[in-house]
């Protein structure tokens, strides 16, 4: 019986360190749950500034989402970073969100981007989808959203109820065949010529490098990076541009010192020196335009061109109250025979 | 009150599972909107392809099960690693490493690829990833069965028509065992379909649980409604399979159980073996490991690959399996072995749970316990004790025939002969269990190391798993460093799963027996 409460006692010993060695460290910092590249730099460039620290959960825009959703109105988050506006707004819709009102030297598509409740904070702006082709086809490629129903070539896009930032590309495209439900033959078009919805970025654009498909329609950020690693490809910004910002949000009651830290953190990762850290160390997300006056692209050979003319920033509220009702006619147009 | 007392005690086991599963599951999938349409076209892709899978994946597995348990059959242990390895690696790592050689411009344009991006490609790897299962619960069944089927044949002198009918009829209860886990595996699998049926469109019941779950806010009553109409058709299929089981099982539990003695193999049985090991090994392991090794080589983008996760997956999984074993332990050793209603319980529980997406269960966790009477959410402990309930359907599945084989009359015998109960428990009881204890401890261990969708919702701030970690590489379009992480993690626990199994045959030598069911 000895032996019995000696193995027992060792057991729980051994069960209670590791359970302490991995317990989540209870300190006075922000959690911010990230679906950006960037956010662990950034987190720890401004806990070394500001001795506030900060936990990254880092997560795909999706699980990031739900994750948020889940836990409703008991938040165990601080900041949640990630891109698209429509998932900010649903997020305020059903209050799961708080207000958070930050101060900046915004630029004119700053200042278009802010939404006027204050429920998040545009902190860069990609574009929702941009068309990346082989360089043979660059000249006959489609400009605009319209005449890629017209095209002859194979297209593919990004699952939408996979990866989190094709759901923009859907309502971009929805919105150039002529809005909900307007664009829904747009889009079924498309689907019926051929068009193939991929896992995420790296199957589309897997698929466009070995030939499966001569249009990838993506996000800007990715389309940039692809085309910066493979020189036989390149980005066409199609017409109109449409605005996919990458937002910060703070949960609904935030108050206290915490919110006081989430605000420096906001400033911090706004500020020139922050998002130095942010277009320096991050990978495809780097690839964004900042959105205020103070902070520009760096020089020399950026694969970012200057941001387009004419950018269309699309009613966030709206096209996110329609998520789930497009996601589930998407899913059955898709899966038509 | 004593016996009430008593019973209590005697039931903690039924308070584990209430707790574990019922409360958190249970109380999610009620909230769920049961009459949420579900498109049929997704319900038939959804059976097609899980039925394909099985119908695959059996012959092959229940092969090299068969020529194991049955036979002398020089290929055993080429069948037991051919499995384990198949097993250990992740279908998300499985398939990147198919795409990483099926995608490439030599390739692409063939048959081969063809095949390999539609129906048939999205199949192979589920059957792939199925023969493990179909494999595992058929020697688990085939040992329990002992040797009187085949003294049967020899003592009345049966022509072999009448043999081989016999032998099917006996042999019926096992392939529905198998058949049905993969079947179920295959039905709630997401990741396949989604990354292989991009040209075909192909519409699966998990698309529209993700679908649902993707908006925002995610919308949980439909993911449930759905997931509750992916239960009922694993419950449907382990009423299928229970329903064999009662009509053709052959096993006799009991003191009169004897194993069967193997015969030898006829020299094309063994060879077809080993070219089942060897083509399974091969497209299920070493040509998407290639892959893999081919990916890893290539240039590193950016960020540095994440290696504390896995230290932290080690944890997890260590914790994990431990506590999937106890409950195992618990239900299996509790539960009345002859009662049928039990059976059917057990059957219709681990199917019907297993049948559940792992995001749901996931999602189940943190509704359970982030409010209410219990509030763990945030905490290791939570996401260890996820990993458990995600697994134990499973393990129950596998380790109830090898556990059930040791008879009752040994305990008791243990029990009069040696009074101190701890004495007892280390010397006897865990001795005798050592084998099918180790086997479902392992199997455990790699699991939850490579788990992917419970731990991005339950995972505590600052310990990412590996599998997050993998994917977030992936998602980042690193899929050299995603590649590393994951190549180093299967080396890991392949080593970790090598070196207990050889420990382990040294100290509990007699009582352990390598494969399952030991």
């Amino acid at each position: 019986m000895r032996r019995l409460i000696l193995s027992g006692v060792l057991l729980a010993a051994l069960v209670g360190a590791a359970f302490w060695y991995l317990a989540p460290d209870s300190n006075s910092g922000l959690i911010l749950y990230s679906a950006e590249d960037y956010s662990t730099a950034a987190a720890h460039a401004f806990a070394a500034r500001s001795g506030v620290p900060v936990t990254v959960v880092s997560l795909s825009t999706g699980a990031l989402l739900a994750r948020i959703a889940a836990e409703g109105n008991r938040p165990h988050w601080n900041l949640a970073w990630f891109d698209g506006a429509e998932s900010a707004a649903g997020l305020a819709a059903a209050h799961l969100t708080g207000v958070v009102h930050a101060d900046l030297d915004w630029n004119r598509l700053g200042r278009r981007l802010v939404p006027a409740d204050g429920h998040w904070v545009p902190t860069g702006m990609t574009l929702a989808g941009v068309f990346v082709v082989p360089e043979a086809r660059y000249s006959g490629a489609p400009r605009t959203w319209r005449a890629l129903a017209s095209w002859h070539g194979r297209i593919g896009m990004n699952n939408p109820a996979i990866s989190g930032p094709a759901f923009p590309i859907l309502a971009a495209l929805l919105e150039a065949g002529g809005g909900w439900p307007a664009g829904k033959s747009f889009v079924r078009t498309l689907v019926h010529n051929g068009m193939r919805i991929y896992a995420k970025n790296s199957n589309t654009l897997a698929a466009l490098d070995v030939g499966n498909i001569d249009l990838a329609l993506v996000q800007s950020s990715a389309g940039f990076a692809f085309a910066r690693a493979h020189p036989g490809f390149r980005v066409l910004v199609p017409d109109p541009a449409v605005a996919l910002p990458s937002v910060i949000v703070v949960p609904h009651g935030l108050s206290g010192r915490r919110r006081t830290a989430v605000l420096r953190f906001v400033r911090y990762v706004m500020s020139p020196g922050g998002q130095a850290i942010r277009m320096g160390q991050g990978e495809a997300d780097s690839l964004y335009w900042p959105l205020t006056r103070s902070v520009s692209r760096p020089r020399g050979d950026d694969p970012l061109p200057p941001v387009p003319a004419a950018v269309t920033v699309a009613d966030a509220r709206n096209w996110g109250r329609r998520q789930a009702v497009m996601g589930r006619w998407f899913s059955a147009l898709w899966g038509a025979p | 009150m004593h016996a009430t007392l008593g019973a209590l005690g005697r039931a903690w086991w039924l308070a584990l599972i209430g707790l574990t599963v019922v409360y958190p599951l249970g109380g999610f999938l009620l909230r769920g909107r049961i009459t949420e349409s579900v498109d049929p076209t997704a319900v038939r892709n959804s059976l097609m392809i899980a039925t394909a899978a099985a119908v695959v994946a059996l012959p092959g597995g229940f092969l090299l099960a068969w020529l194991s348990e049955r036979r002398r059959w020089g290929g055993r242990g080429l069948a037991e690693i051919t499995c384990w390895m198949v097993f250990l690696l992740p279908s998300y790592l499985l398939t990147l490493g198919w795409l990483t050689l099926v995608d490439r411009p030599q390739t692409v344009h063939t048959d081969a690829a063809r095949f390999f991006f539609g129906l048939g490609g999205i199949v192979a790897l589920l059957a792939l990833k199925g023969v493990p299962f179909a494999y595992f619960a058929a020697r688990a069944t085939l040992r329990a069965m002992g040797a009187e089927w085949d003294e049967v044949v020899s003592v009345f002198g049966l022509s072999r028509v009448r043999a081989a009918g016999i032998a099917a009829r006996a042999l019926l209860p096992a392939a529905a065992a198998s058949a049905v886990v993969v079947f179920v595996e295959s039905l709630q699998e997401f990741g396949i379909p989604a990354t292989l049926g991009a040209r075909i469109h192909l519409h699966v019941m998990p698309y529209d649980i993700y679908a649902r779950l993707a908006t925002t806010p995610a919308d949980f009553s439909g993911a449930a409604g759905l997931s509750m109409q992916l239960a009922v058709i694993a419950v449907a299929a382990a009423l299928v399979h229970l329903w064999l089981h009662l009509r053709y099982t052959t096993a006799l539990v009991g003191a009169r159980h004897r194993g069967a003695t193997p015969g030898v193999p006829a020299r094309w049985e063994s060879a077809v073996g080993w070219l089942c090991a060897a083509v399974i090994l091969g497209l299920g392991f070493v040509i998407p490991l290639a892959g893999l090794c081919l990916q890893a080589l290539g240039p590193i983008a950016g960020k540095a690959v994440p290696w504390a996760s896995m230290a932290d997956s080690l944890l997890y999984a260590l914790l994990g399996s431990g506590l999937t074993l106890a409950i195992v332990l618990a239900i299996l050793q509790r539960r009345p072995r002859s009662s049928p209603l039990a059976a059917m319980g057990v059957e219709v529980f681990s199917l019907a749970s297993m049948a559940v997406p792992g995001v749901v269960l996931g999602a189940a966790y943190v509704f359970a316990f982030n409010r209410g009477p219990i509030v763990l959410y945030g905490t290791p402990l939570l996401l260890v004790v996820a990993y458990a309930s995600a697994i134990v359907p499973l393990l129950i599945r596998l380790l109830k025939a090898p556990l059930e084989q040791i008879h009752g009359s040994l305990g008791e015998a243990a029990a009069i002969h040696v009074p101190d109960p701890g004495r007892r428990l280390l010397d006897i009881t865990l001795p005798l269990r050592a084998g099918p204890l180790l086997w479902g401890a392992f199997m455990a261990f790699a699991t939850i190391v490579f788990e992917l969708p419970i731990s991005e919702l339950l995972a505590p701030p600052g310990r990412t798993p590996l599998a997050v970690s993998i994917v977030n590489l992936m998602q980042g379009m690193n899929d050299t460093a995603a590649a590393r992480l994951g190549l180093a993690g299967l080396l890991v626990v392949g080593g970790l799963g090598a070196g207990l199994m050889s420990v382990a045959s040294r100290r509990f030598a007699g009582s352990l027996h390598t494969g399952v069911g030991a």
